[in-house]
């Protein structure tokens, strides 16, 4: 039966998208407009680009606990140093320059100095929200820059800004991970070390090197998010890894091995969108939202966990 | 072939590891053409020495001479520059990369010169022509995680063949290879040899050598014994140069009448397991259990062990009905299982001797405190009776040789004062001296009055050591023997389950 079968490919991702899909049309209304429906690609754009960053950092056996406060602290600095009269285009570099950084602190810690990624990324993750907080007060930033804003307000060749950039950067990541050595590293870094380290690699810098990449893409995301507020905010971004986390696990990748890419965690990061939008739209409180995402995310791990194992078991004997 | 100067040569190699002296002064010359064999027990420092050679370690003192100029190897990508590759014993793979990826791991064709860009098609292409020499055809895009371990390790000499090596490095290549692919690989040995390539090969198999060694050198305990063309020496001159000792006997045993019952099984039934087992060990008594893997062996003494429930059937132990429930409770009946699995099972690595030793017997250890002096003084009964060659009995025993943990685990069973044993692949892994010992060891056993059950793949061990021996095809017993009946062929057949019909194989 080749209809079935064809249907049994499909990842159970995409169902539960549908499912969703079909239960806010009933129930929200307002969900299946055009301007909503932009409205969740809009959303969905900035989460993708860090989500990129967080799949690769997963697939070399990693993770990043930090990306979320530095994505805030990075607003909070770009935001700050406009204050103080910086042009927006140093301000942007600036920002991005530090986040790179701290992430490929992160990376070197985790490389060279051997500690465990969730120690190494959340100790410095803590540094980089204190120096934040240190930096405003606490405060919120406020941004009047309008070329900043456009970041996120504007658009280019009929594109939201988020969607052209998310656009740009899959495209870069894609052509990385799948077109030069870049990628190979990633894979290889999760999946058998050693075999990298006999062929000539130095791993070292091959790890670091994929940690700063991530920082540097939630070093973007930070950015239009900053914008998208029209501030800085230190806080603003702080559950953001749990998305990205999710987004990725939900798109196949495992936390061993080195297996699975970035194609899918597109899927990922859709299903959390739509989820969320859909609970705003519904008008569900942000109280019961926190539990609901988190629960309908461990469902569709679990769920693809199972489906892959079913899928994956006969060609593994 | 054998003239002509020697390509490389090292000499004076040291290499220390924390607590060993992994190589001592090692020398040796390989010249173009020849197949140079390096032979030695585990832990010899065969494989060190090819890791220097591959630039994957340093050594700390010696000489590299690369076509008489001294040269220093000091990353893999040196050692690839003078045409140094090889295949190493472990598994250099990524799973999740394809196998074109995996071959072309950090050398992959590039579309333009200078950009990092990957020449995907390239590189298919010419994995696919370098399978094929082989006679290997899979498909290039897949990942190698679901490729079998035999075509894994094809990749893996591809990988080091597409390089054009001029010493090319196979440390035991052959382990998991099948007769075919070993016989492709010894023909695509003689040409690369006719092409003047130098290739060191490491392996223990004495039939391998005589087919393919031109000279073989001998290491024992990270030290150099002797270089010897292969042609001029014999099987038991070669093992004696690797143990350092004459082995008279592989199979030390001293067969006597059996006692009393010690063990008997009856319809066992696992779940996906072993089928209607019946099988019976009296005292003084070595059964060996036999069949391919898969047949049920280790599932069947699991379910003995009280590891797994068997769903039905009834296990007397000296009489007494037990059904097991749970490993503790079989050891206070007196059984012991040293496991296939030592490293998973059989030992907790990051603790001292001293710690693994009394792991099965703590209950009789414990009173109010332990008293660490008595456990020191027990174990060191242990080391000596057993001859474990540790420095302390603290030592970890995760630095232990195999050989050598094996006994940790076997004085783990003699404290608990066991009777009953199950041996699963006992010898597994360890070298020509300890599995001696090994033997020795299980003979004295049943000498005393014990019965052991004992699982094994080879075939000689089985018939040198057994009493008695079951053979197991499909989850059911098929066939038994007293070892005066049983020879290579018969068993050997039912193990394949030739000549077995379904229904009565039970």
């Amino acid at each position: 039966m080749p209809a079935k079968s064809a249907l049994w490919k499909i990842p159970p991702v995409i169902w539960i998208i549908a499912l969703l899909c079909v239960l806010y049309g009933l129930f929200a209304p307002g969900f299946f407009t055009f301007r909503n429906l932009q409205n969740i690609i809009v959303q969905a754009s900035p989460l993708l680009i860090v989500a990129l960053g967080m799949t690769m950092v997963i697939l070399t056996e990693g993770i990043d606990l930090s990306v979320g406060l530095t994505m805030g602290v990075i607003g909070v600095f770009c935001a700050f140093l406009m204050k103080t009269g910086y042009p927006m285009g140093l301000a942007v570099l600036l920002g991005l320059s530090a986040g790179t950084f701290f992430v490929f602190l992160n990376g070197l810690l985790v490389s060279t100095a051997k500690l465990p990624p969730f120690i190494a990324t959340l100790g410095l993750g803590s540094m980089v929200f204190g120096f934040g907080l240190v930096l405003t007060g606490g405060e919120s930033v406020p941004i009047s820059n309008s070329a900043f804003r456009f970041l996120h307000d504007g658009t280019i060749i009929g594109l939201p800004m988020p969607i052209f950039l998310a656009v740009v950067v899959f495209g870069f990541a894609w052509i990385l991970m799948y077109h030069t050595p870049f990628g190979r590293n990633v894979i290889a870094l999760g999946g058998n070390p050693e075999a990298l380290r006999v062929a000539g690699v130095n791993i070292e810098r091959a790890q670091t090197l994929v940690y700063t990449l991530a920082g540097f893409l939630a070093g973007i995301t930070g950015i239009i998010i900053a914008a998208r507020t029209a501030s800085g905010y230190a806080a603003a971004t702080y559950d953001w890894e749990f998305d990205a986390i999710g987004a990725t696990i939900i798109g196949g990748t495992s936390f061993e091995e080195g297996q699975g890419g970035i194609g899918k965690t597109i899927l990922g990061v859709l299903l959390i969108s739509v989820l969320r939008n859909g609970l705003n739209v519904a008008g569900v409180s942000n109280k019961y939202q926190f539990a609901f995402i988190g629960l309908v995310v461990l469902v569709a791990i679990i769920i693809d966990v199972k489906f892959r194992q079913a899928t994956e078991g006969g060609a593994e004997a | 072939m054998l003239d002509g100067e020697p390509i490389i040569q090292v000499k004076g190699i040291v290499k220390d590891f924390p607590g060993v002296r992994a190589l001592d002064n090692v020398s040796l010359d390989i010249r173009p053409g020849e197949v140079h064999v390096l032979m030695g027990e585990n832990g010899a420092g065969k494989s060190t020495l090819a890791k220097i050679l591959m630039g994957v370690i340093t050594p700390d003192a010696g000489e590299i001479i690369y076509k008489g100029k001294s040269i220093q190897i000091r990353t893999p990508l040196e050692a690839q520059s003078y045409g140094i590759g090889g295949v190493h014993q472990e598994f250099m793979l990524v799973p999740w990369l394809n196998v074109a990826q995996n071959i072309f791991i950090n050398r992959e064709p590039k579309r333009w010169k200078g950009l990092p860009f990957i020449d995907h098609r390239r590189m298919h292409e010419e994995s696919a022509k370098a399978l094929a020499k082989f006679g290997i055809s899979v498909d290039t895009r897949q990942p190698v995680k679901y490729l079998g371990t035999a075509v894994q390790q094809m990749i893996e000499i591809c990988k080091v063949l597409t390089t054009g090596p001029k010493v090319l490095i196979l440390d035991e290549p052959t382990a998991v290879l099948t007769e075919r692919e070993v016989e492709k690989l010894f023909q695509y040995i003689k040409v690369l040899q006719s092409q003047g390539v130098a290739i060191i090969y490491i392996s223990h198999r004495l039939a391998e050598i005589r087919r393919i060694g031109d000279r073989v050198t001998v290491l024992r305990d990270g030290k150099y014994v002797g270089t010897v063309p292969v042609r001029e020496v014999t099987d038991d001159t070669l093992v004696q140069m690797m143990v350092g000792r004459n082995i008279t006997q592989m199979y030390p045993r001293h067969r006597r009448a059996s006692g009393p019952e010690l063990l008997r099984v009856k319809g066992l039934c696992v779940k996906d397991g072993p089928q209607e087992v019946d099988l019976v060990v009296h005292e003084g008594e070595i059964v060996g259990l036999v069949g391919l893997v898969g047949a049920g062996r280790t599932e069947l003494a699991r379910a003995i062990f009280g590891i797994d429930r068997p769903v039905k059937g009834e296990i007397t132990v000296k009489g007494k009905p037990v059904w097991p429930k749970s490993p503790q409770q079989m050891i206070r009946y007196g059984l012991g299982l040293l496991p296939e699995d030592r490293k998973r099972y059989g030992l907790a690595l990051n603790m001292p001797v001293t710690k693994n030793v009394i792991m099965a017997s703590l209950r009789r250890h414990f009173r109010f405190m332990i008293d660490s002096q008595k456990i020191e003084k027990l174990s060191n009964n242990y080391i000596n009776e057993l001859r474990i060659a540790t420095p302390s009995a603290y030592r970890l025993v995760r630095y232990l040789s195999g050989g050598n943990q094996q006994k940790v685990v076997l004085a783990k069973w003699l404290d608990t004062e066991s009777k009953l044993f199950i041996f699963d692949e006992p010898t597994r892994g360890i070298d020509v001296g300890a599995k001696v010992e090994v033997h020795a060891l299980m003979d004295k056993l049943v000498q005393e009055g014990a019965g052991i059950l004992m699982i094994s793949s080879e075939l000689p061990e089985v018939l040198g050591m057994s009493d008695r021996i079951y053979v197991m095809f499909r989850g059911r017993i098929i066939g038994h023997f007293r070892y005066d009946e049983a020879d290579q062929e018969k068993i050997g057949a039912l193990m394949l389950g030739i000549g077995v019909k379904e229904a009565d194989a039970s």
